[in-house]
Order: structure tokens, then sequence, then C-alpha cells
């Protein structure tokens, strides 16, 4: 009884025993949108600069229907609208307007971009 | 004839005062090879102890370009330790700590419940807790093991049961059983993990013995389980007039009990063993 009484009151155990845990890391993205889209370097060059604020259209110039697609926050504020008129969805009025749609690789870099946060990079 | 009966006594007496004579020197030291051994500190001496690991010997970062491990440092344990009473040992140590869990300061206080004698008590019962306690500033992502959102997370604990008997000069057999408790563990990892091991050394010649020390962590979570390794150390003893010298070969890459059981990594198959070995000097206060 007396080593018990000894050896419980050794026990560094007894000092505090906690349970707890990391935080569960979040699942690495898979499938397409698995890399980040940068915004400056694909989004803007490959989309924007090409096939919407060209002269005559979506630049601060013309600013046609009231969109100017020029900067981050521009296209951000419109981001949703942009993508369904890409995607040339029903009730939306298809764009490039008169031309071609756009390859599926850059109307899925315009969806990835959305949804990892429509990040300004 | 009065005088035969006098001799005669002082043999018997002997004998029996003999006969129960505390069995000493079950190990060289108060470490089998990493963990604790049942030996104690004589009363009120202090143990200044350095204790060294090397890095990888063999395997992908061992090899002849860091000169078999002694170019890294896997770890390295500053302690004094202090026998308060024969049978009550108390210790403090400084570790540097492996992967994230470095800076480590670490206590202990180990009682021997039961002391063998050469008749009577067949064994040596040992107790030992033991505190680590990580220092350094808690790192910022919240998956990491060294994220410690409160203060309390970082502590860590170790008790453990040896006992162990000397059946001859030669062989000396020790099991343990013990828990380990982490305050703070990856989210699939357990902050409870029993282990139970063995410890022996065995005298080969008169200066020259093998040691050996494994423990097995009994309830390791399975969606963890396959990356971590039981610790497994094997020594080569030389005993110099008076002082021994062990070479410790394991794959454990810390030095206390609350960092190797949980955390070794390390595995033997693939080269990942090192070379290691500890100094002491003890004074009298």
């Amino acid at each position: 009884m007396k080593h018990l009484i000894l050896i419980l009151s050794l026990s560094f155990l007894a000092v505090a025993c906690l349970k707890e845990k990391t935080v569960e890391p979040e699942p690495i993205p898979e499938g397409p949108c698995a890399e980040t889209v940068s915004f400056s370097t694909e989004l803007l060059p490959e989309i924007f600069d090409i096939s919407c604020n060209t002269s005559g259209c979506h630049d601060s110039g013309t600013g046609a229907t009231g969109y100017v697609l020029e900067t981050h926050e521009q296209i951000s504020t419109n981001a949703n609208v942009i993508l369904d008129v890409l995607q040339h969805n029903l009730g939306f009025v298809p764009m490039p307007y008169g031309g071609e749609k756009l390859a599926d690789s850059l109307i899925q870099k315009m969806d990835c971009w959305i949804e990892q946060g429509q990040l300004n990079n | 004839m009065k005088k035969l009966l006098f001799i005669v006594s002082i043999i018997v007496a002997g004998s029996v005062t003999y006969g129960q004579e505390p069995v000493l020197e079950s190990f060289a030291g108060t470490r089998v090879l990493s963990n604790h051994s049942i030996e104690m500190l004589p009363k009120r001496s202090l143990e200044f102890r350095v204790s060294h690991k090397f890095g990888d010997i063999a395997g992908d970062a061992g090899g002849i370009n860091n000169f078999f491990g002694f170019d890294n440092l896997a770890d390295v344990r500053i302690a004094f330790e202090y026998g308060i009473l024969d049978n009550l040992d108390i210790g403090v140590g400084r570790n540097k700590g492996i992967g994230l869990i470095s800076g480590v300061v670490d206590g202990y206080a180990k009682y021997r419940i039961l002391h063998q004698k050469t008749t009577g008590m067949p064994v040596n019962l040992v107790f030992v807790s033991s505190l680590a306690l990580p220092y350094k500033p808690a790192v910022s992502d919240s998956t990491s093991v060294a994220s410690y959102p409160r203060f309390l997370n970082r502590l860590r604990f170790t008790n453990q049961l040896l006992v162990s008997r000397k059946f001859s000069d030669r062989f000396v057999l020790q099991a343990n059983v013990g828990y380990n408790h982490r305050n703070y563990v990856d989210y699939l990892d357990g902050n409870g993990l029993l282990f139970a091991g063995v410890s022996s050394r065995l005298r080969i010649t008169k200066t020259f013995g093998l040691l050996v020390e494994y423990n097995h962590v009994l309830n390791r979570p399975e969606g963890v389980a396959a990356n971590y390794q039981n610790p497994l150390s094997v020594g080569i003893e030389i005993l110099t007039g008076g002082h021994s010298f062990i070479l410790n070969f394991s794959n454990a890459r810390a030095l206390n009990e609350n960092l190797f059981m949980p955390e070794t990594t390390a595995n033997w198959l693939d080269g990942q063993f090192r070379f290691g070995f500890s100094i002491n000097r003890q004074f009298k206060l």
C-alpha cells in the first residue's frame, strides 16, 4: 500500500492528461482543379486579353453592355455571369459575341478559378 | 568444543547474512541501452550523463558520404540525475529531439519497489515515470503535431514497470510494460500507447558482453501503424576496470522514452540504424 501511494504520487501522468489531436488536413484536390489557376499569368492573358477586353468590346473605352473586364476586381464581380456566357448556358448571350466558343480547357480554368476563391494571384 | 561451536556459529551467521545480500550489478548503468534499467544511483550521488546518437549508418542517408552517420547527429541528451535514496532517483535532461519534436526537456522519477536478494526475493521491480516537454515555439500549421494550440498539448508522459532477474553473473533478463501518453498527436494517431519490452545482458567473457533491448508498441492505430517501427537496440559492452563502455546500435533516433517509444520511424531493414554511446560520471554529494 505504501508502494502504491508512492508510485501514484511519483507518476507524472497525474499532472495533466489530454486527449487532443491535430486538425485533419484538407484533402488534396484531385481532378481538373488540382493546380491553382493564376489570374495574372493564365486567366487574364489567355482569356480576357484575347477574347473579352479587346478594342470595341469589354475594354474601358467601350464597355459593351456595361461590362468592362480589364482588372481582377471587374472580372471577379462578374465571374459567375462570365462563366455562364462562356459555357453558352441557356438564357445567356453566348460569348465571345459572334465568335467560336472558347476551348474547353480555358473554360475549365475559369471554372477552377471561381472554385478556388477567385484569387488575385 | 566451545571454540568449534563458536566457529560454526560464525560461519552459519555469516552465510545467512550473505544469503540475504542484495544482488548488485544486474546492468552496468541506469540504462540498458536507450531505456531505463532496474539499476539505481547510489544514495546522494549525482550523475552527469551525456548521451549521443549519430545518423544512419547505411541506407539512403548513410554510407561513406557522411562517414556512416558520424557527420550527422540524430539526438543528444545532456542530463543530471540524482539518487535521493538508494531506492529513489530523479533526473532532468535536455534533448535535441527528433523531427518536429525538437528542443525537449525531460524529467523523471524512478522508484525501486523490490530488490533481488541472493536468497528470498527473486526479482527486482522498479517503477519509472517520466515527462517530456518540447519548448520551441509552436508552428502555425494546425495540421502539424508541433502546432500546440495550448501549453498542455506539449506534454508527454511515460510510466513503466521494470522487472528483472540476474540469473547468473553472465545472464540478466529484464521485462517492462508501460504506457506512453502524448497530449497532442496526429488526427489519425492515438494519444495513449501501451508498450511491452524485453532487455537482456549476456556477458561472454570477463570484459566483453552483449546487450539487447526491444520494445513493442501494442495499440498503434491501424491508419498510422505502417509509418512507425518498434525500437530495437543491440549493444556491445566492454568492461574496462570499473568502467563500462557500451557501443549502442539502434533504429531509434531519440534518447528519451517519451520520444523513441511513440516516434520511432527508422527501419533496421532499410539500413536506418545508428551508433550511439553515453558518457556518465558520478559525483558524491
